[in-house]
């Protein structure tokens, strides 16, 4: 297992804690929600010995700092951009994006086509895809999250684990897959002042994605190559990810993950790592 | 309340008791509240009803002071216990009928399954599940219709928040904030923190499958005939024109609109424009 490297970059309203490992050409892994980089852990150890891999903490989450604003996908993927230009100097990678992560990449590729190699959603759909991006109501969460006046805030204030723990159960096949002691790394971070509004304003900001997305889609599609996932059992996405990717990107290849549900990199770390290998290979520099 | 002498009992049905407040004399009149309520919410609009009629406002199944039973939170069968109260207890043959919010599918279900004892029903800012309009959650906007079927997990995070919870939807879901004072949430709260409470609430929710297909069932029979009284808040989290067409879906003869300057909490947030409305609606009945 190769050494992990945590570091933090002040980038001026936002301080990133990010994990780096490995060498080989650079690979930037975005988590989602309620998770941290620590999402990637497996993944990380599984690709080391081929890639550099970069795994922040996005705005407002894990051990990052958290502004009380700028939660849109666009402010968060400039943020990743500063990191990988700015600070890391990497000029080019390839990108990995789930759950919320997935839309950020989405908009860190649209900024800077030049620096992504290829990109990777999954588990997600993107907002402004031309869909609804809740499904009617369907994900509750998301409108539930985006209620005023702190109300989820509110309710989950000390219940920070036991809310996480029931959406993670809830949307995985592997039940097993995110561990007891797992969920404790998490809710460490997400109890923090903070932690859950800073989560919460990912959810908020989806009428901003939305616009900037329609806004984005009718400058044109995406031309790097694109794999979108979907997890193929229950909890998972299947190929609505792929469907979503198709009106954002014009190169575009989808898969489902077999038994697997929303949180594909730990409940199958050795198909995703060997997935995106292949990927990677194909797109050398 | 001034003017009405308002009478709690109590009404022991086997499988639940019913408290119900009576007042007033003449022809029987029924109101029937909603979620998160109890009889409480009818408080501004039934001294005026009971100079005209024998007001009857029970705390329905699992809520208010009415026991909590583990299940029977079908629309169906919370109108059969509304039915053995008015018809088995109090031995009232024929009455009208009124039901806001979750209070309005069961009076829906009462009046579909005793449709000569329900002489003129009023609907006051819900939708009938099951009648044909598949989403009465509006796309999602009402998403505590999913987060409150979900299992296990509003219970978690309600309990010991009750009020805090409940304060939401009284303040959200008005278009006037200050109709429901932190006096009248006291009186919610005092009930809907009793254990048990949230939990019987939910299950209100958790049995909506169960009540599009009751209610499918029961339109086979045809709409009901009994006129109709149909009203929506036009503001805020009022469902404005939607309550007059759900109603129309499943009922022949329905009038009625919107309340104006009202959101969700009709009866206390506009109960002049409402008792007005209802005097004149039951009035063509008598």
């Amino acid at each position: 297992m190769s050494e992990l490297l945590h570091r933090f970059a002040d980038l001026g309203e936002v301080r990133l804690h990010f994990v780096s490992a490995g060498q080989g050409d650079p690979v930037l892994l975005l988590h989602g929600w309620p998770q941290t980089w620590y999402e990637w852990r497996q993944v990380i150890a599984l690709l080391a010995s081929r890639h550099r891999l970069i795994a922040p903490d996005m705005r407002g989450l894990g051990d990052s700092s958290r502004p009380a604003a700028g939660y849109d996908k666009a402010t968060v993927a400039s943020d990743l951009e500063r990191l990988m230009r700015e600070v890391l100097n990497i000029p080019r990678y390839h990108l990995v994006g789930h759950d919320w992560g997935g839309p950020v990449a989405y908009a860190l590729a649209v900024r800077a086509p030049g620096a992504v190699r290829t990109l990777t959603t999954i588990d997600v759909t993107m907002p402004g895809d031309g869909s609804d991006f809740s499904r009617g109501g369907q994900r509750w969460h998301h409108g539930l999250h985006r209620e005023p006046e702190a109300l989820m805030e509110r309710l989950t204030e000390g219940r920070e684990r036991l809310y996480l723990g029931y959406l993670i159960r809830l949307l995985s096949h592997r039940v097993h897959a995110i561990g007891e002691q797992d969920l404790d790394e998490y809710a460490r971070c997400y109890a923090q002042p903070g932690g859950m509004r800073a989560g919460f304003e990912y959810y908020r900001a989806i009428p901003q994605d939305v616009a900037a997305n329609e806004a984005n889609r009718a400058r044109g599609r995406l031309q790097m190559p694109v794999l979108a996932l979907g997890g193929g059992g229950r909890g998972g996405r299947g190929l609505e990810p792929a469907q979503s990717m198709r009106a954002m990107a014009a190169n575009v290849t989808g898969e489902t993950v077999p038994e697997s549900g929303h949180f594909v990199p730990e409940e199958q770390p050795g198909w995703l790592a060997e997935r995106l290998a292949r990927l990677f290979a194909e797109h050398r520099e | 309340m001034s003017g009405a002498t308002i009478e709690h009992q109590f009404a022991d049905l086997g499988d639940v008791t019913l408290h119900y407040v009576s007042a007033g004399a003449g022809d029987p009149l029924v109101l029937l509240h909603g979620w998160p309520q109890t009889w409480y919410e009818w408080r501004h609009v039934l001294p005026g009803l009971a100079k005209h009629y024998r007001v009857i406002a029970p705390d329905l199944r699992g809520l208010g002071d009415s026991s909590r039973p583990a299940g029977g939170y079908d629309k169906a069968t919370v109108a059969n216990d509304v039915w053995r109260l008015l018809h088995d207890h109090l031995g009232i043959a024929r009455f009208f009928l009124v039901g806001h919010d979750w209070g309005g599918p069961t009076a829906f279900a009462l009046a579909g399954a005793h449709r000569d004892a329900v002489r003129r029903l009023a609907i006051l800012d819900v939708a009938i599940p099951g009648d044909g309009n598949a989403d009465i959650s509006q796309a999602g906007r009402r998403w505590h219709h999913a987060f409150h079927r979900t299992p296990d997990l509003p219970e978690a995070l309600i309990q010991g928040r009750e009020r805090l919870y409940l304060s939401w939807f009284f303040r959200n879901y008005t278009y006037r904030p200050d109709a429901i004072s932190e006096t009248d949430i006291d009186e919610y709260v005092r009930t809907y923190a009793q254990l048990g409470a949230i939990r019987a609430g939910l299950a209100y929710y958790r049995a909506v499958h169960e009540d599009v297909r009751h209610n499918e069932e029961l339109l086979k029979r045809g709409k009901l005939a009994m006129p109709v009284l149909a009203l929506g808040g036009n503001r805020s989290w009022g469902r404005r024109m939607e309550v007059l067409e759900s109603c129309r879906r499943v009922a022949e003869h329905v009038e009625g609109g919107v309340i104006e300057d009202c959101g969700h909490f009709m009866p206390e947030e506009q109960p002049g424009p409402l008792l007005e409305q209802l005097l004149a609606f039951f009035a063509g009945g008598r």
